[in-house]
């Protein structure tokens, strides 16, 4: 191919691209196709093309710990003796609140509290004040979890669980969050990785060092900088070795390793680190090479009052000085600096007095700005949300190269190497020719990733054509992330001379991480590969969770088109695997409810008013001609109770046939509920109707079958002109199936019976069973089990005591079964079933099972709800019920 | 994570975004009047200076206003007309004046900004636009005045407002950035799966899924299929070979193009909430699926799939006679006269055609009578001549447009040689292979000579266009004979 192609485009708009779009193209004539062989076109697209095509459809191959930073905080600081407790806490005011005395332990004065190991909130005389008008919440929180053993640990399950809640209360997808959330633009890494190159290392001809900065602590104020090294030969091709810490007293920001310019063939000795307040840089003046140990010098720390006194953002150096940064703060001032070589520890940043400036805009809001250096020593590129400004400090000019205010606005920059940077805005992925004389757009992509979404950063790293046996010269993986999400979408541009394409976009989906990923990178490593036949690169990245302690490693591979499929699927079961660990009601619904027609109901039309009346009165004649032979069952069954195994269930799809046809949900609801309301006299209970609702919509507030009609009509139509009748038909079919019937009254037999077959321990824990938490699980889960006519033998022995309703601890439940694994997931499901209970089995079932275990006294209160008008205690008989049906109905007519 | 199709407006998005426009364009305001104030003298006429004179502009005309119904008012108290509370009533107008203030709060913010529609972005790349640099840093003191007095200005017009958008408006004041929830109505709920399992399915390749989803999601109201053809064009391209019933890409987005219009006008001052750069045209914009047709079609009638050699031609005949037949219409009016894209795409079209009649030569010379050959040879260099012409008027239309001009310049005089190739008669094999291995050096000498007659041609072709696009047809009567005869 000739050297001097490229893709015919317009100047500034570049070689536009997005999914579907493949043009524009150039034009190989037939004599040349037989060299070529592929194709006639250059395409911009060329994805499809077979040269290395396939390999760069990545997935995620396999997620190993790379790093547990959290572990390595505990073997720092260590545990804090009892002494120092009391001393801490005696004049505090915890122990009025938490005095009772545990009896499972010795003898304590003082609950035992675990002290923040972090020194972020410590004030020194020397250290700047973070500009903080508020305590964080943390903070706060920090009594409740007094018993944990891990203070960040709690605070995390709580915020998990806050999650989880929402989510169990609001999502009908769970991964959608229906809360909006503050994003600070100015955390940027939190952990980064890249070479350091001391002196010493030069000196005696080493090569430059791998090394990762990463921080953490509770308020991620202490910094950590270890080694990596990497091995291509062992499975695992990056380890690291020993960590130095400092503490900088202040949450760190943002950390940057120099990238110096390829032709100097060397790295940097300095990583930059900035905080909430300052800015430090440290020089690592050597490293040894067998256990990692380095030696590092600390430079600053340098308030922001060396420039304008605004928070600094990014930090970059120049490429080709290696003593030169150049920092950029909230509003847009930047300047540009020297490390001298001497002077005292804190005045070696010197800011030039002439290259400084701005490019405060009155119009950018966000704070988020970045800077780095341009395609040459004298220029400058600055970044915020809607613009990008290219400074000229030999000529004093700047031009503002974009301004994004309107459609899109810029999401992150990355610079690649001294004449390709990468510009991800919330529309595209834009690659920029950093040339001498003019930034040149040359190929774009669009991602289609939420506009919305400002937390979308992205990384970049480049390939040659040969490491990943492909014909294209350069590759360019470019990650986009999100702080919303657990994807990371990877796109890869490829360069041949002049020549950019677009080589086609995978998305990764990394399993088991819940929230969302706060950094991604990708080392500088060689690839490695799965076997030399196959020729399949393995990409290697380190990923930290937003919030979590670990940086896991990623293996990423070429995807097959199944094995992709089933990493897809296991994406999916990833996802229900969490579903049933929020405790949904669906996890336990057993198979014959979960094997479905996967055909829609054939409906036939005829609904004619009349008519449906009749058959509403048959149908009503039905069912309580099937519910009665359940009763006299029932009846005979509670004469000899030794037999009695467990509890009977049905539905009412099992009582009587299927009524043909229903028109008006309303209606059909209404005789529903008579009909309920008038066996639950008769100890019967039946799954609400809101528990139904809850399990499509997870909607609570639904209670009337006509308004849950005309919320699924909303989500369901297609805009057929059978919606409507489909709709009807498969909510009919699926409240007939699933509305549970059964007689709690056989339930205290039936403990009885399970009780006297249990051992001794087993009894021991039942008869244990007296504390509040646990009475209130039990309702639960009886609650549960007459809701969705689910007979699990191990749920039906308690003796349940009606006594009095307190609301329980939830701590103290905690501490009495103390098991390392209970202690992650008791909590979650008691919560959901006391807000459960508390509120959404207010009315139906709740009340009636303990109607059927309480004084025949108690009843009277309960059975308010149990029907909308009173219904008169009736005998068996049929004829008579019927008509009650019939007279209801005609009364209700006149708001049909 | 994606995109949605579809515009999310609810009160309390308006809300906020009321709020931050207002409190944008204080901003701007208090930091043109401290400007001013820190250098009067060096107010230069730059574009943004005079937007913040004319937003100025606004308040000494309200103010007027007011100055004229105040005094009417106690014109009316001395004639002893006034109601009791005429004093209260002064504060009642400027707020009711405020409110129809507020309504254009987003106008007046995109009154200083351009609106693009090739791109997201304005990019301004060449150097001679810039501007000295700004090297006086913006102290605390002066950004904390701004955004004060900004903050109270925003605040006194909303007095009233909600608490959560009072919350991410102060969130917004301190740097911080607010994503936004998604609607939890149940219609934007399931649009919002559908979009999202569409394009994980996309990027996954499972095109069956994708498809569905795609064809469920153009059928729900308030989705505009245009932001999405990306999307069907892809799958579309994914599907059609396999599958019978459904369309190609390019029949796909020839119906996009055939139903929506490119003549409507493009209106800055409208606040718009979709961009038109991927999804619309305009009199000054050609719609991305438009072009992508063009191209696409292109693609179609150069491949030689479902045919074999012997109809080669038949399908020459047809698809890009056709395609060249519907740009040269096109061309004709805006936005396309005006694209040079849509220039370069008939250009590609006439080289094609160059190319694929003077292959001939280098095949079956042995067919060709003489006058056949003759007649052969003029269609090529017309070909190429009208090649040449495109590609000129595309150079003319945008000075930005940028192509390898050498690259199609070789190509082209490689074709011309072809025609050479056979009257000398030389080892033709011989000759192709020099002519490859080594085309940039002796087609320099045979440029020269083939571009005299191409810019000769040229006026001719200019003045008359109706001439131009007839001789293309009778470039295809040629043809046909040809195609007889072999």
């Amino acid at each position: 191919m000739d050297r001097g192609v490229f893709l015919p485009f317009k100047k500034n708009v570049g070689v536009q691209l997005g999914p579907g779009i493949r043009n524009s193209a150039l034009y190989v004539p037939v004599t040349e196709k037989s060299q070529q062989a592929e194709s006639k076109w250059i395409l911009g697209t060329a994805d499809k093309e077979a040269a290395g095509g396939e390999n760069l459809w990545l997935a995620v191959n396999e997620k190993r710990k790379f790093l547990d930073i959290e572990n390595d905080v505990k073997t720092k600081f260590g545990e804090i003796n009892d002494d120092e407790l009391i001393q801490s806490t005696s004049d505090s005011e915890q122990e009025s609140i938490g005095s009772l005395v545990d009896s499972s332990s010795s003898l304590r004065l003082f609950r035992s509290v675990r002290m923040l190991s972090d020194y972020a909130y410590e004030v020194r005389v020397d250290s700047p004040v973070a500009p903080l008008t508020f305590c964080p919440h943390q903070v706060l929180d920090v009594p409740e979890g007094l018993n944990t053993s891990n203070t960040l640990q709690a605070v995390e399950d709580e915020q998990s669980s806050e999650r989880k809640l929402a989510t169990a209360r609001d999502g009908i997808l769970s991964g959608l969050k229906f809360r909006s959330r503050i994003i600070d633009p100015s955390d940027v890494a939190d952990f980064t990785i890249g070479f350091i190159h001391t002196t010493n290392d030069l000196r005696i001809n080493n090569d430059a060092h791998q090394v990762i900065a990463y921080a953490s602590g509770e308020t991620r104020s202490i910094i950590y900088f270890s080694m990596v090294k990497s091995d291509n030969t062992t499975a695992l091709p990056l380890s690291i070795g020993s960590a130095s810490s400092y503490n900088l007293h202040s949450k760190i920001k943002n950390i940057v390793i120099p990238d110096f310019s390829s032709i100097l063939n060397r790295a940097s000795d300095i990583i930059a680190v900035l905080t909430a307040n300052s800015l430090y840089a440290f020089k690592i003046r050597s490293i040894e090479k067998s256990t990692g140990a380095m030696s590092i010098e600390k430079l600053g720390p340098y308030p922001f009052s060396i420039l304008e006194d605004f928070a600094f953002t990014d930090v970059a150096f120049n490429p080709w000085d290696f003593n030169e940064l150049a920092v950029i703060d909230i509003k847009g001032n930047w300047a540009v600096g020297n490390l001298v070589k001497k002077g005292s520890r804190n005045s070696r940043l010197r800011f030039s007095a002439n290259k400084r400036g701005t490019i405060y805009d009155p119009e950018e809001l966000s704070s988020w700005h970045k800077i780095s250096w341009g395609a040459e020593y004298s220029r400058l590129l600055l970044v915020s949300r809607s613009r990008l400004v290219e400074l000229n400090l030999k000529r004093r000019l700047q031009l503002e190269v974009i301004e994004a205010k309107s459609w899109s606005s810029i999401r992150d920059f990355n610079r690649v190497n001294d004449q390709v940077a990468v510009l991800t805005t919330s529309k595209e992925i834009i690659m920029i020719l950093l040339r001498n004389d003019n930034i040149e757009r040359t190929i774009s992509w669009k991602h289609s990733l939420e506009a919305e979404d400002t937390s979308i950063k992205s990384t970049v790293r480049t390939f040659t054509g040969e490491e990943w046996f492909c014909r294209h010269e350069k590759l360019f993986f470019v990650f986009l992330y999100s702080g919303l999400g657990p994807e990371v979408l990877v796109h890869v541009f490829s360069q041949t001379g002049l020549l950019f394409q677009s080589l086609g976009t995978s998305l990764l989906h990394i399993r088991d991480i819940k929230n969302s990923m706060s950094c991604v990178f990708v080392p500088q490593i060689p690839l490695s590969f799965e076997d030399d036949k196959s020729r399949k690169p393995k990409l290697n990245c380190l990923v930290r969770e937003a919030g979590g302690s670990v940086i896991w490693q990623v293996t990423v591979s070429a995807a097959e088109g199944e094995s992709q499929s089933l990493e897809f699927q296991k994406g999916v079961e990833s996802l229900s695997d969490r579903i049933d660990f929020v405790f949904t009601p669906t996890s336990r619904v057993s198979k014959e409810f979960t094997a479905l027609k996967l055909s829609l109901p054939l409906v036939e039309y005829h609904s004619i008013a009349s008519t449906e009346e009749t058959i509403f009165q048959q149908y009503g004649y039905d069912l309580s001609d099937g519910m009665n032979h359940y009763l006299m069952k029932w009846a005979r069954e509670m004469e000899n109770p030794e037999q009695v195994q467990s509890l009977e269930c049905c539905s009412l799809a099992s009582l009587a046939e299927q009524i043909s046809c229903v028109s008006n949900m309303e209606e059909f609801g209404s005789l529903l509920e008579q009909f309920k309301g008038h066996y639950r006299e008769q100890h019967v209970t039946f799954t609400a109707l809101e528990t139904l609702t809850t399990l499509i919509t997870e909607d609570d507030d639904v209670a009337d079958l006509g308004v849950f009609y005309s919320n699924l009509l909303q989500c369901w139509t297609f805009g057929f002109p059978d919606d409507g009748l489909i709709t009807s038909e498969v909510l009919k079919s699926v409240i007939l199936k699933n509305t549970g019937i059964s007689s709690v009254s056989l339930l205290p037999v039936l403990a009885a019976n399970a009780y006297s077959e249990l051992n001794d321990v087993h009894r021991e824990v039942v008869d244990s069973w007296d504390d509040p938490v646990d009475e209130i699980e039990n309702k639960a889960s009886l609650s549960e089990a007459s809701n969705r006519d689910i007979t699990e033998p191990e749920l039906n022995f308690p003796s349940v005591k009606p006594s009095q309703q307190s609301p329980p601890k939830p701590k103290r439940h905690r501490k009495r079964i103390s098991s390392q694994a209970s202690q992650q997931s008791w909590p979650q499901p008691l919560n959901m079933l006391m807000s459960q209970t508390s509120t959404s089995n207010k009315h139906a079932t709740h009340p009636a099972d303990v109607s059927s275990v309480l004084p025949q006294t108690m009843t009277p209160a309960f059975s308010l709800t149990s029907a909308s008008q009173p219904v008169p205690t009736l005998s068996d008989s049929q004829g008579r019920n019927s008509q009650k049906l019939k007279k209801k109905k005609k009364r209700l007519q006149g708001f049909g | 994570m994606f995109e949605l199709p579809t515009v999310q407006n609810s009160k309390r998005i308006r809300a906020t975004r009321k709020l931050r426009y207002q409190y944008v364009n204080a901003l701007h305001r208090e930091h043109a009047k401290l400007q001013g104030h820190l250098n009067p003298g060096v107010a230069l006429p730059t574009p943004e200076n005079s937007a913040a004179e004319e937003s100025c502009d606004a308040d000494p005309q309200r103010a007027s206003s007011i100055v004229r119904k105040r005094r009417k008012r106690r014109l009316l108290g001395v004639l002893g007309c006034a109601d009791s509370d005429s004093e209260l009533s002064d504060v009642e107008l400027q707020n009711h004046d405020d409110n129809s203030h507020h309504h254009d709060s987003e106008k007046e913010f995109y009154s200083r900004h351009e609106k693009p529609q090739e791109s997201f972005e304005v990019w301004k790349t060449d150097q001679r636009l810039a501007v000295p640099m700004a090297s006086r840093t913006v102290s605390y003191a002066d950004c904390r005045q701004i955004e004060k007095n900004a903050h109270r200005r925003t605040m006194a017009k909303n007095t009233h407002i909600p608490r959560t958008a009072h919350f991410q408006y102060s969130a917004m004041r301190n740097g911080l950035e607010v994503s936004m929830p998604p609607s939890p109505a149940y219609h934007h709920v399931h649009y919002r799966q559908l979009s999202e399992l569409l394009q994980i399915s996309i990027l996954h390749k499972k095109w069956e899924n994708a498809y569905r989803c795609f064809t469920i999601l153009i059928r729900l109201p308030g989705v505009d299929i245009r932001s999405l053809w990306g999307a069907g064009a892809a799958i579309l391209d994914a599907l059609s070979q396999s599958t019978k019933d459904i369309g190609t890409t390019t029949e796909f987005l020839g119906w996009l193009s055939s139903i929506y219009t490119s003549k409507s006008n493009f209106n800055h001052s409208m606040n718009l909430t979709l961009d038109p750069v991927f999804r619309s045209g305009s009199k000054t914009h050609s719609a991305k699926f438009v072009i992508s047709w063009l191209w696409e079609s292109l693609f179609d009638a150069c491949s030689d799939r479902n045919s074999g050699s012997n109809n080669l031609y038949d399908n020459f005949d047809s698809r890009l006679p056709k395609l060249m037949e519907k740009i040269s219409e096109m061309v004709l009016s805006p936005p396309y006269m005006e694209d040079p894209e849509i220039w370069f795409i008939y250009a590609l079209c006439h080289l094609i055609c160059a190319d694929k009649l003077s292959a001939r030569f280098s095949n079956q010379n042995e067919t060709f009578s003489g006058l056949e050959k003759d007649i052969a040879r003029n269609q090529v260099t017309q070909s190429i001549t009208n090649a040449h012409n495109c590609l000129k008027n595309c150079l003319d239309k945008g000075e930005h447009y940028k192509f390898p001009h050498r690259f199609i310049q070789e190509q082209l005089s490689a074709f011309e040689k072809r025609l050479y190739q056979i009257t000398k008669e030389r080892r033709p094999q011989e000759g192709l292979k020099s002519s490859e291995n080594d085309s940039s050096e002796p087609s320099s000498s045979d440029l020269d000579t083939q571009e005299l007659p191409a810019q000769g041609l040229s006026p001719i072709v200019d003045e008359e266009d109706e001439d131009f696009f007839g001789r293309s047809g009778r470039v295809h009567f040629g043809f046909d004979s040809d195609e007889s005869s072999s």
